[in-house]
């Protein structure tokens, strides 16, 4: 593979943390091998931020459970 | 063959295919989480837990749907604000590698060539159809769009469903020899030129591809048809 393997890595850890169903979860996993590098970047841009928003609420939201624990 | 038809292929040789495969396809029968529903892993089912949890989910599904935009604009191509122009999405670079005379279709530097050229083989042009409509199950419903439009949008998908509807209207037709003309597709004849192309851009994908397969049943007329009437 032509493409960092790293940035390949990174994006897959992210996909299985997307909320995407798992029909394109399956259709990305295929594709990635044939994205070159700039499309690849934007994929885990959006992953990153989509997984890390979704982090944040789940931590917001704990906050005031622990203080009420 | 389509294009998820070789990924697949290649995963019986072994290597990163193979390792690929096992990770889509899931676990084996010996797996017994494979069988257990989890409403929580779907998409719809984590913003109801969300919600009912810890009451965010409103704000888990507008990250979910404007990830979702993004994800689109990245498979299908997106528009430059500043010009129109269009820059060619994950799908536009499949197409121009798996599906060569499909991607002709929409040629606009040499169009006449490239008809020329789909006309003397018909064969290629049929079974990337037939590959096109296999590789539409691993496709979201979402994206399909992407995936038809380039289609739609040709001379010789119009000529085709033209071709097709017309039915036993064909055989009034005197430039085409009685030996040519195309019988009624019988039950399944039904008016696509309104369902595809009446409604504009809001067609459904799924119209398209019912088309395309209704159509691909009889390969030998479909042949005589793209190469004698497109």
């Amino acid at each position: 593979m032509a493409v960092d393997q790293k940035l390949i890595r990174e994006i897959v850890n992210y996909l299985q943390l997307s909320t995407m169903e798992s029909k394109e979860k399956a259709m990305w996993m295929l594709l990635l091998p044939q994205m070159d590098e700039e499309k690849l970047l934007k994929l885990k841009a959006s992953l990153e931020k989509e997984v890390n928003g979704i982090t944040d609420l789940y931590l917001q939201a704990l906050n005031p459970q622990q203080q009420n624990a | 063959m389509s294009f998820f038809g070789e990924v697949f292929a290649g995963a019986a040789t072994g290597g990163a295919a193979e390792v690929l495969k096992k990770a889509i396809l899931g676990p084996t029968k010996k797996a017994p989480e494979a069988a257990k529903p989890d409403d929580a892993s779907s998409s719809t089912g984590i913003f109801e837990w969300l919600k009912q949890k810890v009451g965010i989910g409103d704000k888990a599904r507008e990250i979910h749907e404007t990830a979702k935009k993004e994800r689109s604009q990245i498979f299908g191509g997106e528009k430059n604000p500043e010009n129109g122009e269009k820059k060619g999405g994950v799908w536009a670079g499949i197409m121009a590698r798996y599906y060569p005379s499909l991607s002709k279709l929409g040629d606009l530097r040499n169009p006449l060539e490239s008809i020329k050229k789909i006309k003397e083989n018909p064969m290629n042009l049929i079974d990337e159809l037939d590959g096109l409509c296999a590789d539409t199950i691993l496709i979201p419903d979402f994206l399909l769009k992407f995936v038809t439009d380039p289609l739609v949008e040709t001379d010789v998908f119009k000529k085709l469903v033209d071709f097709y509807d017309k039915g036993f209207a064909g055989l009034l037709t005197p430039n085409i020899p009685l030996l040519h003309r195309i019988p009624v597709l019988g039950p399944e004849k039904q008016n696509w030129s309104e369902k595809i192309f009446g409604k504009g851009k809001n067609y459904d994908p799924d119209d398209v591809f019912s088309f395309l397969r209704i159509i691909l049943k009889d390969k030998d007329t479909l042949k005589e048809v793209v190469s004698k009437f497109i």
